[in-house]
This record gives C-alpha cells, structure tokens and sequence, in this order.
C-alpha cells in the first residue's frame, strides 16, 4: 500500500483541528467559572467588611487567599490546556500510526 | 555477509516501526475517577462543616466541638496528596494541593486559637476554602 505523506499530514492537522475544537469549550468555560466565583467571592468579602462583620485584619488575610487561589487557578488553567495538547498530539500520532500500519508490507 | 546486512537491516526497520507504533505523549497524568470522588466529597465535607456551623449559636461553635472534622478533612487532603505524588506529571497538581492544604490549616488554626468563629469569619472562610477546591476538581475532570 502507498503511503502518501501529504495526504497523512493533511489528516493529521484534521485530527489535531477536530480535537482542539472539541476541547476548546471546555477550557473556555473553565476560565470564565474561574472569573464569576472571584467576583462573587470578593463581592462577599467586601460586603462583610463594609458591614463590620468581620475585622480588617481578618479581611487582608483572605485577600491574600485570592492571590493563592489564583495561582491555583492557573495551575489548573495549563493542566487543562496540556491535556488539551496531549489529546490534539496522540490523536495525530494515531493517524500517523495507522498509516504505517496500513501500509506495511507484512 | 549480505544476509547478515538484510537481517540487521530488517531489525533495524522493525524496532523503528515499533517505537513509532508504541509512540503517545504524556503532559498530564491519567484521569483517575477514584481521586475525582475523593476530591468531590472531601469538598462537600469542608462546605458543609461551616454550612453547619453558621446553623448553630455562636457559644456552641466551640473549636472542640469540629475539631474531629477538621482532622476527618485534613486527613482526607492528605490523602489526595499521597495519590497525587504517586502519579507522573503531577507538578500542577502538588501545588494546587498545596495551596488548599495551608489555607485549610490556617482556617483550622484560627478557629482553635479564637474558640469560636462569627457569621461573617465563618462566610469568608466557607466561600475562600471552596474557591481553594475548585481548581483541584475541575483540573481533575479535564483529564478525562
């Protein structure tokens, strides 16, 4: 069988296309869930403050919880995207692994 | 002499073939459906330890009386971390746990040290803790 590395390539890119759109949504909405609860969050925070529920000192502290919560955030943001690679680069090497497949002579 | 070329040759073109067939890459660890139920429940327990408590007066939200809790979570966080350090590629995660793990400890200790917390202490740290999950459960989804 022919093996037609233009072709394997076209369908590689397809493959890596077809996956990263598949994924995209999900990164997306992930970082935009990340971006409300921090609103909510800090809108709490504030409002309790305000209210003199709870101390300024007391209120500082969980400020700098935002900061660690966002650099939680992040983490999770390039876990995300490099699974989202991960898939989008095994989808292409699958294409890529069948073709030889196909066209091995034994 | 010329078979011995072929054979070495062929060997050759065999072990390629197969390095390429055995070829995936790897950023990420596995999805593990285990960790994600651990991750899930131990997060509904920490949200329902201050749901519980703002239910209650403030001269009954004794630090005595949630310590067993907070130990049931903090056991359970240090669970999901053992299995996270056991997984490859799990860089990200260690340091999402991490930050969870300090800032329940720093929750925990504030309570013991203060006896009690108020409404407002209570607010705040119920919605600050589950801001700590989030990024732990939703990561361990992506893996799907």
């Amino acid at each position: 069988m022919a093996f037609d590395i233009n072709e394997i390539t076209a369908q590689m890119l397809g493959a890596v296309k077809t996956t990263l759109k598949d994924n995209w949504n999900m990164a997306k909405e992930t970082a935009a869930s990340f971006l409300q609860t921090r609103k909510d969050r800090l809108e709490l925070l504030v409002s309790l403050r305000l209210n003199n529920e709870i101390s300024q000192k007391f209120f500082m502290k969980r400020l700098e919880d935002e900061k660690k919560i966002f650099e939680s955030e992040m983490h999770a943001v390039a876990i995300i995207t490099k699974a989202m690679a991960q898939k989008a680069a095994n989808a292409a090497l699958d294409v890529l692994t069948k073709a030889v497949e196909k066209a091995l002579p034994f | 002499m010329t078979a011995s070329i072929i054979i070495r040759k062929a060997a050759g073109l065999l072990l390629t073939i197969s390095l390429l067939l055995s070829c995936k890459v790897t950023w990420v660890p596995e999805y593990n459906a285990q960790l994600e139920d651990q991750v899930s429940k131990t997060a509904k327990a920490s949200d329902k330890l201050y749901m519980d408590m703002l239910d209650i007066p403030l001269a009954e939200r004794k630090y005595d009386n949630f310590k067993e809790r907070y130990n049931e979570i903090g056991a359970e966080i240090n669970s999901i971390q053992l299995k996270n350090e056991a997984r490859p590629k799990n860089t990200n995660f260690l340091a999402i746990i991490k930050n969870l793990r300090e800032a329940f400890e720093e929750a925990k200790k504030y309570h013991k040290d203060n006896s009690t917390l108020s409404d407002g202490e209570i607010k705040a740290y119920q919605s600050s803790i589950s801001g700590f999950w989030r990024p732990l459960y939703l990561a361990e989804r992506a893996l799907k």
